[in-house]
């Protein structure tokens, strides 16, 4: 959907939202619009990761009251491993999760934007393949 | 007072489609078997009266690609909804309005399929 408001003014936002929600939800579209395609990738906090098969790994969390976290993760591509990606509801590995993969699948994850609200977490669960290592980058807006 | 040219529900929804990509798998998340071939089975509905709903609709299993048809309201899918090849690890998004709903059916075999389903207001 495309209705021309690539500059939204505050107004928008508290239009429809409490001050500090409109606020929060102003940082997550900031984040959202300008990290896309990966324009912010090589900036912010960047951290490697050593998965353990089965065993879930928080990579990113807000820790901030009131900021947006803008997360690249970055799976490998091309190789054996899949992976599940959850949310904070808790260390993942389970049914609902999303699932990226390496290349044993058609699609393939490479790197993908996540924004986090405060108390957000993100979590990888290496399903099988060789011990893989994660990179992200994160940057608070 | 002048009637606001965009309404509240547009620019949720705008919020809505540029935010929601990057939050998924964040927001309420439930599983759904779907084993039946050739019947709908409603995966999420937007039961508010005022916001947009975000949906994320994954794979949860990694068995083969399977060619299923998302339909919007009312949930009997036809040929010309959105028939799409639903491979292990791919993820669909819809943004649904007040009262809107989103159903799947599986065309042909394999199934079962188990879904992931994230929801997130706006």
């Amino acid at each position: 959907m495309d209705i021309g408001l690539e500059h939204l003014t505050h107004d928008a936002f508290s239009r429809l939202y409490s001050p500090e929600l409109a606020l929060l939800m102003r940082r997550m579209y900031d984040a959202t619009v300008i990290g896309r395609g990966l324009q912010r990738e090589t900036f912010g906090v960047r951290r490697l990761f050593a998965l353990v098969v089965g065993e879930p790994t928080e990579v990113a969390s807000n820790t901030s009251r009131d900021r947006a976290l803008l997360v690249y993760l970055q799976l490998p591509v091309g190789g054996p491993q899949q992976f599940f990606i959850s949310s904070a509801q808790g260390p993942g590995g389970g049914g609902s999760d999303f699932v990226g993969s390496g290349g044993q699948n058609p699609f393939t994850f490479g790197t993908k934007q996540f924004v986090l609200r405060p108390s957000d977490a993100l979590w990888v669960t290496q399903r099988i393949g060789p011990r893989a290592l994660v990179r992200t980058s994160s940057e608070y807006f | 007072m002048d009637k606001p040219i965009i309404s509240d529900i547009m620019l949720r929804q705008y919020f809505a489609a540029v935010i929601g990509p990057a939050r998924s798998p964040f927001g309420q998340r439930s599983t759904k078997s779907v084993s039946a071939i050739g019947e709908p089975t409603q995966i999420a509905q937007n039961s508010t009266r005022d916001k947009a709903l975000f949906v994320t609709v994954s794979r949860a299993d990694v068995s083969g690609t399977v060619t299923v048809i998302f339909s919007q309201q009312p949930a009997s899918g036809s040929i010309n909804d959105f028939v799409v090849a639903f491979a292990p690890t791919s993820s669909f998004h819809f943004v649904l309005r007040p009262d809107e709903t989103v159903s799947m059916q599986i065309l042909a075999a394999p199934a079962p399929m188990i879904l992931s389903v994230g929801t997130e207001s706006y």
